[in-house]
């Protein structure tokens, strides 16, 4: 009798064992800072996927601090989580997090901002074991918006451009920069007039471009903003001066706000980065990898590109 | 009588005992040793910056620079401290230096802002609140200048060890230097005679002037040593991240203030010890790693870091007006 319930209590235990084990992964996701309204958005869609499948997902706002960023690390692998998906705060200060994911011995999968590119060259650098990455070209959206400059001013037009960088130090300021610049160098009339942080903020964006008025007035052709949120800066200051029909502006990310404004005629053109493919795709990512099967160490999520043509089909 | 004397003197630390009590018996990941060495190791930086921080409110002043201070520290520090293969470097052509050049100019550079904001307070005679505001601005101003706008990173291999290194297996670089600053500034508020004059200034300023005390020169000294904390600080800070962001620590003068409040410093001066200070960053560190691993909303986390400062100070005014 004693035997029987012992071994009843046993079976009982593995079975819940296996199928706990099949589905209950647990992963830790320390977002870079949740006063970042694009990174909510794919922590969301991260999220919203992670519990269709069973995955439980912890997460952690970096406030925009390393250190706290490499604490919320440190406790996601006290508590025993089984990988990490990681949104930078510092994306050129990733050795630590590597390290310390790798001592842990489990996966790390980066998330949007890409460690792994030069922000002075934009070559791309070697992604070591066991950590991957899920995120956009960012050099496709610089080629997407200088390409559509040059198809509506034609091939041989003689333009001025000037570009609205992000923060210095992401990745995806020099890779949607040089992109702009790729394009346009293929073109002799196209000319580069000035660049600038505007450090994404779109405030920060209407000072720059009064001042880029008043220092080339009707030079000035195209403005090409590393982000939406600049470029609505971009368009607010051509507006106020009366030369918005005279400028092409082009931003990325296709937020809310610039699917009005492309719909409104204000904003040219956005290259939209689809932050439900890279939420998604790093939950994946990281399960593949714990279920044992061949991952790519890069997933590429395109950017698709944007403008008064297509922008019916993005309204929702 | 006496068990309320006990209570309302050790107040937080049962506060402490009690958060750490729970969150052991709740959580077993919590409880786990490695993850207790976490709490002290995440301590470590803003634990620093609130011992030097309790050193500056007893003399009755304040430091809103030291987040600014601690990343242009960390910026200079690091640019000395680059592989000769790191592509973008400071300096471009200056070899590999031994890593105590890097320490050196950290804790240099800190001392230096500390002087300059003493002296702006002591010579001018203007609010330590107003010098250190402006001092946030400037020194933050100088790092971006300094690394143009981009993190310094690449660094020689000497830095992982101050940051993530452990001495006799067990424990961690960054608690050890901790653990030094602790004793230091214990000795020097308690065993000397700066000490003595740091509370005399702080209880009343004017009182300690006519017994003899230079008082610009406390200030100059004061100030100069949560410079000196700041550097120190800063090793920390590029040792454990392995690069240095101009934009790094912003907002950690308030977590040290009110690290250093919860812990028992009065912000009217003249009160304040150090252990208070050494509670209080592990009573923040304790709350972070313990809501961090129970799963609590990270907006909910911010709530309630608010609400400790707030019933912190409520005791301690308490406390304080039962004395008197």
């Amino acid at each position: 009798m004693k035997k029987s319930i012992v071994l009843l209590v046993v079976i009982l235990s593995l079975a819940i064992a296996a199928v706990a084990g099949a589905q209950d992964y647990k992963i830790g996701y320390a977002c870079n800072n949740y006063n970042d309204t694009f990174q909510t958005y794919i922590m969301s869609y991260a999220d919203a996927y992670a519990e269709e499948n069973g995955v439980d997902l912890v997460l952690a706002d970096g406030r925009d601090d390393e250190m706290k960023q490499m604490s919320d690390i440190e406790n996601f692998i006290a508590d025993g989580v089984d990988a990490l998906i990681v949104i930078p705060v510092n994306p050129q200060g990733v050795e630590p997090i590597i390290d310390k994911a790798a001592e842990a011995g489990i996966p790390l999968v980066f998330v949007n901002r890409n460690p792994f590119i030069d922000p002075d060259t934009a070559e791309e650098l070697e992604i070591p074991e066991g950590v991957y990455y899920v995120g956009s070209n960012e050099v496709d959206a610089g080629n997407f918006q200088a390409e559509y400059v040059v198809e509506q001013l034609g091939e041989d037009a003689k333009c001025g451009y000037v570009v609205l960088m992000g923060q210095l130090s992401n990745t995806a300021t020099p890779g949607r920069t040089g992109g702009n610049k790729e394009i346009f160098d293929l073109y002799p009339g196209y000319e580069f007039l000035a660049e600038q942080t505007g450090n994404w903020q779109r405030d920060q964006a209407v000072t720059i471009v009064e001042n880029w008025i008043t220092a080339y007035g009707d030079q000035l052709c195209a403005v090409m903003a590393n982000n939406d949120e600049m470029a609505l800066g971009a368009v607010e200051a051509l507006e106020t001066a009366g030369m918005k029909d005279d400028v092409i502006v082009c931003g990325v990310d296709l937020i809310d706000d610039a699917i009005v404004a492309i719909g409104e005629g204000r904003l040219d053109f956005s290259a939209k980065q689809d932050g439900q493919g890279q939420g998604e795709g790093a939950v994946k990512t990281a399960v593949a990898v714990l279920n044992g099967e061949e991952v790519e160490d890069w997933t590429v999520i395109p950017f698709i590109p944007v403008s008064a043509e297509n922008v019916v089909d993005f309204v929702e | 009588m006496k068990a309320k004397e006990i209570l309302s003197k050790y107040g937080i630390v049962l506060v402490l005992v009690i958060m750490v009590a729970l969150l052991c018996i709740v959580s077993p990941n919590f409880r786990k040793p490695a993850n207790l060495m976490n709490v002290l190791l995440q301590a470590c930086i803003f634990g620093i910056l609130a011992l030097g921080m309790t050193l500056v409110i007893i003399g009755k002043g304040t430091d809103l620079a030291v987040g600014s201070t601690l990343a242009l520290c960390a910026v200079i520090c690091a640019s000395f401290g680059q592989k000769a293969t790191a592509s973008g470097k400071i300096f471009p052509n200056m070899p590999e230096l031994p890593i105590i050049v890097p320490i050196l100019i950290a804790l240099i550079v800190g001392v230096a802002v500390g002087l300059v904001n003493g002296a702006f307070i002591a010579f001018t005679g203007i609010p330590a609140f107003i010098a250190t505001l402006g001092m946030q601005t400037i020194a933050r101003g100088f790092a971006l200048l300094y690394s143009g706008g981009k993190p310094v990173s690449s660094l020689i291999p000497a830095f992982k060890t101050i940051g993530s290194g452990r001495v006799f297996g067990f424990l961690p670089v960054p608690v050890l230097i901790y653990i030094i600053c602790i004793a230091v500034t214990w000795v020097l508020l308690n065993n000397t005679r700066f000490g003595k004059r740091v509370y005399a200034i702080g209880g009343n300023m004017q009182a300690a002037e006519v017994s003899g005390i230079n008082v610009k020169k406390m200030i100059l000294l004061i100030n100069a040593y949560m410079g000196l904390l700041a550097g120190v600080a800063a090793v920390v800070f590029v040792g454990r991240t392995q690069s240095a962001h101009p934009g790094a620590a912003t907002g950690y003068e308030l977590t040290a203030i009110a690290s250093t409040t919860i812990g028992g410093t009065s912000q009217s001066g003249g009160i304040g010890t150090v252990w208070g200070a050494v509670v209080g960053a592990l009573i923040f560190s304790v709350l972070r790693n313990g809501m961090t691993i129970l799963g609590i909303d990270a907006y909910w986390q911010q709530i309630v870091e608010g609400f400790v400062v707030i019933i912190g100070v409520v005791i301690d005014m308490r406390k304080n007006a039962r004395k008197a």
